[in-house]
Protein backbone atom coordinates (compact mmCIF):
# COMPACT_ATOMS: atom_id res chain seq x y z
CA UNK A 1 0.00 0.00 0.00
CA UNK A 2 3.01 2.07 0.50
CA UNK A 3 4.91 1.89 -2.68
CA UNK A 4 1.13 2.50 -4.32
CA UNK A 5 0.68 5.60 -2.66
CA UNK A 6 4.15 6.90 -3.13
CA UNK A 7 3.90 5.86 -7.37
CA UNK A 8 0.57 7.97 -6.87
CA UNK A 9 2.21 11.05 -4.90
CA UNK A 10 5.03 10.99 -7.70
CA UNK A 11 3.09 10.33 -10.60
CA UNK A 12 0.67 12.95 -9.73
CA UNK A 13 3.76 15.38 -9.07
CA UNK A 14 5.76 15.02 -11.98
CA UNK A 15 1.95 15.45 -14.09
CA UNK A 16 1.39 18.17 -12.34
CA UNK A 17 4.75 19.82 -12.85
CA UNK A 18 4.42 19.09 -16.78
CA UNK A 19 0.83 20.31 -16.74
CA UNK A 20 1.82 23.75 -15.39
CA UNK A 21 5.31 23.97 -17.75
CA UNK A 22 3.61 23.31 -21.05
CA UNK A 23 -0.40 24.55 -20.78
CA UNK A 24 -0.36 27.03 -18.61
CA UNK A 25 1.71 30.18 -20.68
CA UNK A 26 -0.04 33.92 -19.74
CA UNK A 27 1.24 36.90 -21.97
CA UNK A 28 1.95 39.33 -19.35
CA UNK A 29 4.15 38.30 -16.11
CA UNK A 30 0.84 37.49 -14.39
CA UNK A 31 -1.84 35.01 -14.33
CA UNK A 32 -5.43 35.36 -12.79
CA UNK A 33 -6.70 31.88 -11.21
CA UNK A 34 -9.63 32.02 -13.01
CA UNK A 35 -7.25 31.52 -16.55
CA UNK A 36 -4.78 29.11 -14.76
CA UNK A 37 -7.41 26.28 -13.86
CA UNK A 38 -8.88 26.81 -17.82
CA UNK A 39 -5.49 26.39 -19.06
CA UNK A 40 -5.36 22.95 -17.17
CA UNK A 41 -8.06 21.98 -19.39
CA UNK A 42 -7.79 22.87 -23.61
CA UNK A 43 -7.44 26.89 -22.96
CA UNK A 44 -5.18 28.87 -24.86
CA UNK A 45 -4.57 31.92 -22.72
CA UNK A 46 -7.67 33.46 -22.15
CA UNK A 47 -9.67 31.58 -25.00
CA UNK A 48 -11.79 28.66 -24.19
CA UNK A 49 -11.18 25.21 -26.02
CA UNK A 50 -12.29 25.73 -29.51
CA UNK A 51 -14.14 22.68 -32.29
CA UNK A 52 -11.12 22.73 -34.03
CA UNK A 53 -8.99 19.35 -34.26
CA UNK A 54 -5.99 20.40 -33.01
CA UNK A 55 -7.12 21.86 -30.11
CA UNK A 56 -9.01 18.50 -29.28
CA UNK A 57 -5.49 16.86 -30.19
CA UNK A 58 -4.34 19.01 -27.80
CA UNK A 59 -7.03 18.42 -24.90
CA UNK A 60 -6.38 14.53 -25.62
CA UNK A 61 -2.58 15.42 -24.61
CA UNK A 62 -3.48 16.95 -21.74
CA UNK A 63 -5.39 13.94 -20.67
CA UNK A 64 -2.80 12.04 -20.64
CA UNK A 65 -2.16 11.62 -16.68
CA UNK A 66 -5.58 10.95 -16.39
CA UNK A 67 -5.17 8.04 -18.83
CA UNK A 68 -2.26 7.38 -17.08
CA UNK A 69 -3.88 7.02 -13.41
CA UNK A 70 -6.16 5.46 -15.61
CA UNK A 71 -4.08 2.11 -16.84
CA UNK A 72 -2.67 2.24 -13.43
CA UNK A 73 -5.80 1.86 -11.27
CA UNK A 74 -7.09 0.15 -13.46
CA UNK A 75 -5.88 -3.37 -12.43
CA UNK A 76 -6.95 -2.71 -8.83
CA UNK A 77 -10.08 -4.41 -8.19
CA UNK A 78 -9.27 -7.07 -11.70
CA UNK A 79 -5.84 -8.30 -10.14
CA UNK A 80 -7.59 -9.94 -7.48
CA UNK A 81 -9.65 -12.04 -9.78
CA UNK A 82 -6.44 -12.88 -11.65
CA UNK A 83 -4.60 -14.88 -9.31
CA UNK A 84 -6.07 -15.56 -5.68
CA UNK A 85 -9.66 -14.83 -6.38
CA UNK A 86 -10.79 -18.77 -4.46
CA UNK A 87 -8.41 -17.50 -1.65
CA UNK A 88 -9.93 -13.72 -1.11
CA UNK A 89 -13.37 -15.10 -1.48
CA UNK A 90 -13.02 -17.80 0.41
CA UNK A 91 -11.66 -15.66 3.50
CA UNK A 92 -14.37 -12.64 2.79
CA UNK A 93 -17.68 -14.37 1.81
CA UNK A 94 -19.56 -11.17 1.96
CA UNK A 95 -18.29 -9.96 -1.07
CA UNK A 96 -20.23 -6.58 -1.76
CA UNK A 97 -18.18 -5.79 2.08
CA UNK A 98 -14.93 -6.32 0.03
CA UNK A 99 -15.97 -4.37 -2.89
CA UNK A 100 -17.21 -1.63 -1.03
CA UNK A 101 -13.36 -1.39 0.72
CA UNK A 102 -11.93 -1.74 -2.67
CA UNK A 103 -13.57 0.75 -4.08
CA UNK A 104 -13.21 3.59 -1.67
CA UNK A 105 -9.13 2.75 -2.12
CA UNK A 106 -9.56 3.07 -5.70
CA UNK A 107 -11.71 6.57 -5.17
CA UNK A 108 -9.22 7.82 -2.31
CA UNK A 109 -6.06 6.95 -5.20
CA UNK A 110 -8.46 9.26 -7.39
CA UNK A 111 -8.61 12.28 -4.97
CA UNK A 112 -5.07 11.88 -3.67
CA UNK A 113 -3.92 11.97 -7.58
CA UNK A 114 -6.15 14.60 -8.50
CA UNK A 115 -4.81 16.70 -5.03
CA UNK A 116 -0.98 16.21 -5.75
CA UNK A 117 -1.26 17.22 -9.47
CA UNK A 118 -2.73 20.47 -9.41
CA UNK A 119 -1.10 21.35 -6.16
CA UNK A 120 2.38 20.77 -8.09
CA UNK A 121 0.80 22.15 -11.00
CA UNK A 122 -0.36 25.42 -8.86
CA UNK A 123 3.21 25.44 -6.92
CA UNK A 124 5.21 25.66 -10.40
CA UNK A 125 2.74 28.61 -12.20
CA UNK A 126 3.18 30.51 -8.24
CA UNK A 127 7.11 29.99 -8.62
CA UNK A 128 6.97 31.08 -12.88
CA UNK A 129 4.11 33.78 -12.75
CA UNK A 130 2.05 35.70 -10.27
CA UNK A 131 -1.31 34.14 -9.34
CA UNK A 132 -4.21 36.38 -8.80
CA UNK A 133 -6.64 35.06 -6.43
CA UNK A 134 -10.47 35.68 -7.73
CA UNK A 135 -13.53 34.20 -6.83
CA UNK A 136 -14.48 32.27 -9.84
CA UNK A 137 -11.17 30.65 -10.26
CA UNK A 138 -11.61 29.43 -6.82
CA UNK A 139 -15.12 27.54 -7.70
CA UNK A 140 -13.31 26.38 -11.14
CA UNK A 141 -10.55 25.01 -9.44
CA UNK A 142 -12.47 23.13 -6.55
CA UNK A 143 -14.92 21.86 -9.64
CA UNK A 144 -12.27 20.71 -11.59
CA UNK A 145 -10.65 18.84 -7.99
CA UNK A 146 -13.70 17.18 -7.84
CA UNK A 147 -14.51 16.54 -11.73
CA UNK A 148 -12.22 15.09 -12.67
CA UNK A 149 -11.64 12.94 -10.03
CA UNK A 150 -14.34 11.42 -10.03
CA UNK A 151 -14.09 10.95 -13.56
CA UNK A 152 -10.83 9.44 -12.96
CA UNK A 153 -12.54 6.86 -10.71
CA UNK A 154 -15.57 6.13 -12.85
CA UNK A 155 -13.26 5.30 -16.27
CA UNK A 156 -10.49 3.07 -13.69
CA UNK A 157 -13.37 1.41 -12.06
CA UNK A 158 -14.83 0.76 -15.87
CA UNK A 159 -11.51 -1.19 -17.09
CA UNK A 160 -11.58 -2.58 -13.82
CA UNK A 161 -14.68 -4.34 -14.53
CA UNK A 162 -14.45 -4.77 -18.37
CA UNK A 163 -11.36 -6.25 -17.52
CA UNK A 164 -12.80 -9.51 -15.91
CA UNK A 165 -14.37 -10.11 -18.84
CA UNK A 166 -12.01 -9.16 -21.73
CA UNK A 167 -8.44 -9.41 -20.01
CA UNK A 168 -6.88 -5.72 -19.30
CA UNK A 169 -5.50 -4.61 -22.33
CA UNK A 170 -8.97 -5.25 -24.43
CA UNK A 171 -10.60 -2.95 -21.27
CA UNK A 172 -7.96 -0.44 -21.79
CA UNK A 173 -8.08 0.22 -25.38
CA UNK A 174 -12.13 0.26 -25.17
CA UNK A 175 -12.04 2.66 -22.28
CA UNK A 176 -9.69 4.78 -24.14
CA UNK A 177 -11.39 4.80 -27.30
CA UNK A 178 -14.57 5.49 -25.66
CA UNK A 179 -12.92 8.66 -24.17
CA UNK A 180 -11.51 9.62 -27.81
CA UNK A 181 -15.06 9.35 -29.41
CA UNK A 182 -16.38 11.63 -26.72
CA UNK A 183 -13.78 14.28 -27.33
CA UNK A 184 -14.10 13.73 -31.16
CA UNK A 185 -17.93 14.22 -30.81
CA UNK A 186 -17.14 18.12 -30.08
CA UNK A 187 -15.63 18.67 -33.54
CA UNK A 188 -19.43 18.09 -35.10
CA UNK A 189 -20.06 21.03 -32.73
CA UNK A 190 -17.54 23.21 -35.38
CA UNK A 191 -20.23 22.49 -37.93
CA UNK A 192 -23.18 23.66 -36.22
CA UNK A 193 -21.96 26.58 -33.73
CA UNK A 194 -24.22 28.79 -35.48
CA UNK A 195 -26.76 26.56 -34.31
CA UNK A 196 -26.40 27.52 -30.32
CA UNK A 197 -29.01 24.95 -29.30
CA UNK A 198 -27.98 22.59 -31.17
CA UNK A 199 -24.53 22.97 -29.75
CA UNK A 200 -26.15 23.21 -26.51
CA UNK A 201 -27.66 19.85 -26.54
CA UNK A 202 -24.73 17.88 -28.05
CA UNK A 203 -22.12 19.60 -25.51
CA UNK A 204 -24.91 18.60 -22.49
CA UNK A 205 -25.29 15.04 -23.39
CA UNK A 206 -21.27 14.68 -23.70
CA UNK A 207 -20.08 14.02 -20.19
CA UNK A 208 -16.39 14.71 -21.53
CA UNK A 209 -17.82 18.08 -21.72
CA UNK A 210 -17.34 18.66 -18.43
CA UNK A 211 -13.62 18.03 -18.12
CA UNK A 212 -13.26 21.59 -20.10
CA UNK A 213 -13.62 23.70 -17.55
CA UNK A 214 -13.31 27.26 -19.70
CA UNK A 215 -16.63 26.09 -21.30
CA UNK A 216 -18.23 26.84 -17.50
CA UNK A 217 -21.20 29.30 -17.51
CA UNK A 218 -20.14 30.41 -21.58
CA UNK A 219 -24.02 30.46 -23.22
CA UNK A 220 -21.61 29.42 -26.93
CA UNK A 221 -20.87 26.39 -25.07
CA UNK A 222 -23.98 24.54 -23.83
CA UNK A 223 -24.31 26.89 -20.55
CA UNK A 224 -22.52 24.22 -18.31
CA UNK A 225 -22.52 24.44 -14.67
CA UNK A 226 -19.91 23.29 -12.05
CA UNK A 227 -23.22 22.19 -9.91
CA UNK A 228 -24.79 20.09 -12.90
CA UNK A 229 -21.01 18.65 -13.92
CA UNK A 230 -20.30 17.44 -10.72
CA UNK A 231 -23.88 16.05 -9.98
CA UNK A 232 -23.47 14.08 -13.85
CA UNK A 233 -19.90 13.15 -13.13
CA UNK A 234 -21.43 11.37 -9.31
CA UNK A 235 -24.21 9.80 -11.10
CA UNK A 236 -21.81 8.26 -13.63
CA UNK A 237 -19.41 6.94 -10.89
CA UNK A 238 -22.63 5.72 -8.84
CA UNK A 239 -23.78 4.14 -11.82
CA UNK A 240 -19.99 2.23 -12.66
CA UNK A 241 -19.68 1.49 -8.64
CA UNK A 242 -23.35 0.12 -8.81
CA UNK A 243 -22.57 -1.88 -11.42
CA UNK A 244 -19.23 -3.16 -10.33
CA UNK A 245 -20.98 -4.38 -7.38
CA UNK A 246 -23.65 -6.74 -9.24
CA UNK A 247 -20.81 -7.50 -11.65
CA UNK A 248 -18.55 -8.86 -8.35
CA UNK A 249 -21.43 -10.49 -6.86
CA UNK A 250 -22.43 -12.92 -9.87
CA UNK A 251 -18.87 -13.12 -11.08
CA UNK A 252 -17.91 -17.02 -10.52
CA UNK A 253 -14.99 -17.71 -8.72
CA UNK A 254 -11.35 -17.76 -11.43
CA UNK A 255 -11.82 -21.29 -13.33
CA UNK A 256 -8.94 -19.73 -15.69
CA UNK A 257 -6.47 -16.74 -15.66
CA UNK A 258 -7.64 -14.41 -18.70
CA UNK A 259 -4.50 -12.45 -18.48
CA UNK A 260 -2.52 -15.67 -19.04
CA UNK A 261 -5.13 -18.24 -20.08
CA UNK A 262 -3.60 -20.89 -17.54
CA UNK A 263 -5.13 -22.18 -14.69
CA UNK B 1 16.85 -21.77 -38.07
CA UNK B 2 16.60 -18.07 -37.08
CA UNK B 3 14.95 -17.57 -40.49
CA UNK B 4 12.10 -20.06 -40.16
CA UNK B 5 11.48 -19.35 -36.59
CA UNK B 6 10.83 -15.86 -37.75
CA UNK B 7 9.08 -16.82 -40.60
CA UNK B 8 6.68 -19.15 -38.52
CA UNK B 9 6.18 -16.33 -36.02
CA UNK B 10 4.66 -13.71 -38.74
CA UNK B 11 2.66 -16.47 -39.64
CA UNK B 12 1.14 -17.19 -36.42
CA UNK B 13 0.61 -13.83 -35.67
CA UNK B 14 -0.91 -12.53 -38.82
CA UNK B 15 -3.39 -14.92 -37.60
CA UNK B 16 -3.80 -13.25 -34.17
CA UNK B 17 -7.13 -11.57 -33.49
CA UNK B 18 -5.27 -8.17 -32.42
CA UNK B 19 -3.65 -8.18 -35.78
CA UNK B 20 -6.76 -8.63 -37.80
CA UNK B 21 -8.35 -6.12 -35.02
CA UNK B 22 -5.95 -3.71 -36.03
CA UNK B 23 -5.64 -4.28 -39.55
CA UNK B 24 -9.69 -3.57 -40.36
CA UNK B 25 -10.06 -0.95 -38.17
CA UNK B 26 -7.17 0.85 -40.32
CA UNK B 27 -8.77 -0.32 -43.13
CA UNK B 28 -11.70 0.93 -41.98
CA UNK B 29 -10.24 4.76 -41.96
CA UNK B 30 -8.77 4.35 -45.24
CA UNK B 31 -12.04 3.37 -46.86
CA UNK B 32 -14.30 6.31 -45.49
CA UNK B 33 -10.77 8.69 -46.36
CA UNK B 34 -11.49 7.12 -49.80
CA UNK B 35 -15.35 7.15 -49.93
CA UNK B 36 -15.57 10.82 -48.69
CA UNK B 37 -12.90 12.21 -51.11
CA UNK B 38 -14.62 10.71 -53.76
CA UNK B 39 -17.89 12.67 -52.49
CA UNK B 40 -16.16 15.59 -52.33
CA UNK B 41 -14.50 16.00 -54.99
CA UNK B 42 -16.35 14.00 -57.78
CA UNK B 43 -16.68 15.74 -60.79
CA UNK B 44 -14.13 19.09 -59.96
CA UNK B 45 -11.90 20.61 -62.95
CA UNK B 46 -8.52 18.94 -63.92
CA UNK B 47 -6.66 22.29 -63.39
CA UNK B 48 -8.67 22.89 -59.49
CA UNK B 49 -8.36 19.38 -58.56
CA UNK B 50 -5.88 18.07 -56.25
CA UNK B 51 -2.87 15.36 -56.54
CA UNK B 52 -4.21 11.54 -55.48
CA UNK B 53 -1.22 12.06 -52.98
CA UNK B 54 -2.70 15.17 -50.89
CA UNK B 55 -5.59 13.20 -50.37
CA UNK B 56 -4.62 10.34 -48.47
CA UNK B 57 -5.56 9.80 -45.30
CA UNK B 58 -2.41 10.18 -44.21
CA UNK B 59 -1.91 13.20 -45.71
CA UNK B 60 -1.25 16.42 -43.76
CA UNK B 61 -2.01 18.46 -46.50
CA UNK B 62 -6.08 17.07 -46.54
CA UNK B 63 -5.33 17.62 -42.77
CA UNK B 64 -5.11 20.96 -42.61
CA UNK B 65 -8.24 21.27 -45.03
CA UNK B 66 -10.84 19.15 -42.97
CA UNK B 67 -8.91 17.75 -40.21
CA UNK B 68 -10.66 14.75 -39.90
CA UNK B 69 -9.05 11.65 -40.34
CA UNK B 70 -5.10 12.28 -39.40
CA UNK B 71 -6.52 13.55 -36.09
CA UNK B 72 -8.43 10.16 -35.49
CA UNK B 73 -4.89 8.15 -36.11
CA UNK B 74 -3.03 10.52 -34.29
CA UNK B 75 -5.24 9.74 -30.90
CA UNK B 76 -5.54 6.29 -31.86
CA UNK B 77 -1.89 5.40 -32.94
CA UNK B 78 -0.30 5.36 -29.65
CA UNK B 79 -2.74 2.08 -28.68
CA UNK B 80 -2.79 0.95 -31.93
CA UNK B 81 0.90 0.42 -32.61
CA UNK B 82 1.14 -2.03 -29.37
CA UNK B 83 -1.90 -4.24 -30.82
CA UNK B 84 -0.66 -6.33 -33.47
CA UNK B 85 2.56 -7.53 -32.34
CA UNK B 86 3.63 -5.97 -29.10
CA UNK B 87 2.09 -8.84 -26.50
CA UNK B 88 2.88 -12.09 -28.57
CA UNK B 89 6.37 -12.44 -26.00
CA UNK B 90 4.27 -11.01 -22.38
CA UNK B 91 1.35 -13.75 -23.98
CA UNK B 92 4.04 -16.70 -24.76
CA UNK B 93 5.88 -15.53 -21.39
CA UNK B 94 2.72 -16.06 -18.98
CA UNK B 95 1.19 -19.37 -20.58
CA UNK B 96 4.87 -20.89 -20.82
CA UNK B 97 4.82 -21.37 -24.87
CA UNK B 98 8.18 -19.24 -24.20
CA UNK B 99 9.58 -22.56 -22.66
CA UNK B 100 8.63 -25.19 -25.28
CA UNK B 101 9.63 -22.79 -28.38
CA UNK B 102 12.61 -22.02 -26.77
CA UNK B 103 13.89 -25.00 -26.17
CA UNK B 104 13.29 -25.89 -29.43
CA UNK B 105 15.45 -23.17 -30.86
CA UNK B 106 17.52 -21.71 -28.32
CA UNK B 107 16.74 -18.70 -26.20
CA UNK B 108 18.70 -16.15 -28.21
CA UNK B 109 17.17 -17.43 -31.48
CA UNK B 110 13.72 -17.10 -29.82
CA UNK B 111 13.76 -13.32 -28.91
CA UNK B 112 15.38 -11.84 -32.11
CA UNK B 113 12.60 -13.95 -34.11
CA UNK B 114 9.99 -12.94 -31.81
CA UNK B 115 11.48 -9.39 -32.36
CA UNK B 116 11.82 -9.82 -35.89
CA UNK B 117 8.25 -10.83 -36.43
CA UNK B 118 6.67 -8.01 -34.49
CA UNK B 119 8.80 -5.97 -36.44
CA UNK B 120 7.27 -7.35 -39.96
CA UNK B 121 3.84 -7.97 -38.89
CA UNK B 122 3.39 -4.30 -37.18
CA UNK B 123 4.94 -2.83 -40.11
CA UNK B 124 3.25 -4.70 -42.46
CA UNK B 125 0.02 -4.44 -40.20
CA UNK B 126 0.64 -0.56 -40.95
CA UNK B 127 1.80 -0.37 -44.36
CA UNK B 128 -1.34 -2.29 -46.37
CA UNK B 129 -4.38 -0.46 -45.80
CA UNK B 130 -2.65 2.80 -46.78
CA UNK B 131 -0.89 0.97 -49.57
CA UNK B 132 -4.76 0.03 -50.80
CA UNK B 133 -5.44 3.71 -50.28
CA UNK B 134 -3.23 5.07 -52.20
CA UNK B 135 -4.00 2.82 -55.47
CA UNK B 136 -7.75 3.49 -54.78
CA UNK B 137 -6.81 7.26 -55.14
CA UNK B 138 -4.82 6.61 -57.82
CA UNK B 139 -7.67 4.82 -59.66
CA UNK B 140 -10.30 6.89 -59.37
CA UNK B 141 -8.51 10.55 -59.19
CA UNK B 142 -6.71 11.52 -62.14
CA UNK B 143 -2.99 11.56 -61.98
CA UNK B 144 -2.36 14.57 -63.52
CA UNK B 145 -3.72 16.65 -61.03
CA UNK B 146 -0.81 19.04 -59.14
CA UNK B 147 -2.83 21.00 -57.10
CA UNK B 148 -2.77 21.08 -53.27
CA UNK B 149 -5.62 21.29 -50.80
CA UNK B 150 -4.57 24.59 -48.77
CA UNK B 151 -4.85 25.56 -51.46
CA UNK B 152 -1.47 27.21 -52.87
CA UNK B 153 0.26 28.09 -55.68
CA UNK B 154 2.96 25.75 -56.40
CA UNK B 155 5.53 29.11 -57.44
CA UNK B 156 4.30 30.84 -54.10
CA UNK B 157 7.51 31.21 -52.13
CA UNK B 158 5.53 30.29 -49.09
CA UNK B 159 4.35 27.01 -50.34
CA UNK B 160 7.65 26.11 -51.85
CA UNK B 161 9.34 26.57 -48.77
CA UNK B 162 6.67 24.34 -46.92
CA UNK B 163 7.12 21.48 -49.37
CA UNK B 164 11.47 21.77 -48.60
CA UNK B 165 10.19 20.68 -45.26
CA UNK B 166 8.95 17.53 -46.05
CA UNK B 167 10.82 14.40 -45.25
CA UNK B 168 12.03 13.42 -48.14
CA UNK B 169 11.06 16.55 -50.29
CA UNK B 170 13.64 16.01 -52.87
CA UNK B 171 11.73 12.87 -53.56
CA UNK B 172 8.46 14.80 -53.67
CA UNK B 173 9.67 17.74 -56.14
CA UNK B 174 10.89 14.41 -58.30
CA UNK B 175 7.66 12.31 -58.59
CA UNK B 176 5.16 12.67 -55.57
CA UNK B 177 3.78 9.43 -55.84
CA UNK B 178 7.30 7.57 -55.37
CA UNK B 179 7.24 9.57 -52.13
CA UNK B 180 3.87 8.47 -51.02
CA UNK B 181 5.10 5.10 -51.58
CA UNK B 182 8.55 5.60 -49.47
CA UNK B 183 6.58 8.11 -47.14
CA UNK B 184 4.10 4.66 -46.76
CA UNK B 185 7.07 1.85 -46.01
CA UNK B 186 9.17 4.68 -43.75
CA UNK B 187 5.76 5.22 -41.69
CA UNK B 188 5.27 0.80 -41.22
CA UNK B 189 9.44 1.27 -40.78
CA UNK B 190 8.74 3.38 -37.95
CA UNK B 191 5.36 1.28 -36.49
CA UNK B 192 7.00 -1.91 -36.95
CA UNK B 193 9.91 -0.35 -34.55
CA UNK B 194 7.42 0.85 -32.18
CA UNK B 195 6.05 -2.64 -32.38
CA UNK B 196 9.32 -4.33 -31.63
CA UNK B 197 10.38 -1.74 -28.91
CA UNK B 198 7.30 -3.04 -26.83
CA UNK B 199 8.26 -6.86 -27.16
CA UNK B 200 11.76 -5.53 -26.89
CA UNK B 201 10.43 -4.49 -23.09
CA UNK B 202 8.34 -7.35 -22.25
CA UNK B 203 11.43 -9.75 -22.74
CA UNK B 204 13.42 -7.58 -20.04
CA UNK B 205 10.78 -6.92 -18.06
CA UNK B 206 8.27 -9.30 -16.66
CA UNK B 207 4.58 -7.83 -16.65
CA UNK B 208 1.70 -9.59 -15.14
CA UNK B 209 -0.70 -7.35 -16.83
CA UNK B 210 -0.67 -6.63 -20.58
CA UNK B 211 -2.53 -3.15 -19.68
CA UNK B 212 1.14 -1.70 -18.73
CA UNK B 213 2.56 -3.24 -22.39
CA UNK B 214 1.06 0.17 -23.73
CA UNK B 215 2.99 2.89 -21.73
CA UNK B 216 6.41 1.99 -23.39
CA UNK B 217 5.37 3.77 -26.63
CA UNK B 218 2.20 5.84 -24.89
CA UNK B 219 4.54 7.71 -23.10
CA UNK B 220 7.52 7.83 -25.71
CA UNK B 221 4.67 9.30 -28.41
CA UNK B 222 3.20 11.60 -25.95
CA UNK B 223 6.70 12.84 -24.57
CA UNK B 224 7.19 13.85 -28.16
CA UNK B 225 4.26 15.93 -27.87
CA UNK B 226 5.10 17.57 -25.11
CA UNK B 227 8.82 18.22 -25.98
CA UNK B 228 6.91 19.76 -29.42
CA UNK B 229 4.55 22.04 -26.67
CA UNK B 230 7.68 22.89 -23.97
CA UNK B 231 10.00 24.10 -26.53
CA UNK B 232 7.85 24.86 -29.33
CA UNK B 233 10.37 28.13 -30.10
CA UNK B 234 12.47 25.00 -31.74
CA UNK B 235 13.71 25.56 -35.11
CA UNK B 236 12.44 22.04 -35.92
CA UNK B 237 9.39 20.21 -34.79
CA UNK B 238 9.90 17.14 -32.14
CA UNK B 239 6.03 15.58 -32.40
CA UNK B 240 5.80 12.36 -33.84
CA UNK B 241 2.95 12.78 -35.83
CA UNK B 242 5.46 15.89 -37.91
CA UNK B 243 7.68 12.74 -39.07
CA UNK B 244 5.42 9.70 -39.30
CA UNK B 245 2.86 11.22 -41.75
CA UNK B 246 3.39 12.61 -44.81
CA UNK B 247 2.92 16.24 -47.06
CA UNK B 248 4.20 17.88 -43.34
CA UNK B 249 4.99 21.27 -43.62
CA UNK B 250 6.23 21.83 -40.39
CA UNK B 251 10.33 21.89 -39.92
CA UNK B 252 12.11 18.55 -38.90
CA UNK B 253 15.25 18.09 -37.88
CA UNK B 254 17.27 14.30 -38.97
CA UNK B 255 19.49 14.25 -36.49
CA UNK B 256 16.60 14.67 -34.06
CA UNK B 257 14.45 11.62 -35.86
CA UNK B 258 17.62 9.82 -36.28
CA UNK B 259 18.50 9.47 -32.55
CA UNK B 260 14.77 8.60 -31.74
CA UNK B 261 15.03 5.66 -34.21
CA UNK B 262 18.43 4.42 -33.05
CA UNK B 263 17.26 4.93 -29.38
CA UNK B 264 14.26 2.57 -30.09
CA UNK B 265 15.88 0.10 -32.81
CA UNK B 266 19.26 -0.07 -29.78
CA UNK B 267 17.32 -0.78 -27.17
CA UNK B 268 14.89 -3.21 -29.18
CA UNK B 269 18.48 -5.10 -30.40
CA UNK B 270 19.99 -4.82 -27.08
CA UNK B 271 16.44 -5.95 -25.16
CA UNK B 272 16.56 -9.39 -27.07
CA UNK B 273 20.26 -10.05 -26.62
CA UNK B 274 20.01 -9.05 -22.86
CA UNK B 275 17.00 -11.58 -22.88
CA UNK B 276 18.48 -14.59 -25.26
CA UNK B 277 21.55 -14.45 -22.33
CA UNK B 278 19.19 -15.61 -19.53
CA UNK B 279 18.28 -18.99 -18.15
CA UNK B 280 14.81 -20.28 -19.66
CA UNK B 281 13.78 -21.02 -16.21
Amino acid sequence: MTRKIFYILLGGAVSGVLLSLVCVNPIGGGISLTETVVQFSGARGPFPMNFIMLELLNFMIDLLPSFLFEMAAGIALYQHFCTASIYVFSRTPKRIRWYAKELSAIAGMSLLFQAVLLAAAFLVTAFRYEIQFTQKGAELLLGHFVIYSLWIFSMAMLINLLALFFGSSSAFIAVYSIQICLILSFWFCHFCQDDLALTSRILRANPASRLVMGWMGRSEYGNLSIPGSILLMGLIALGVSLAGGWIVKRKELLISNIETGGM
Amino acid sequence: MFQKATLQQISFLLRQKSVQFTFYLLLLIVLYSYFSAIAEFHGMDLLEMCGPVNLLSISWDRANYNQGLLMVITMLYPVLAVCPAGFSLAREKASGEQVFLAARMGYRSYHFSKLTAAFAVTALVFMVPFFLELALNCTAFPLDAAGNLIPANMYNPVYIAGVRNFLFSDLYVWNPYVYAVVGILFLGFLSGLLGAFTVAFSSLVRVKYRIFLFLPVFLLLNATMYLNRLFSSADFSMGWDHYFFLLDEQPKSGIYLLFLILLLAGFSVLGAWKAGRRDCI
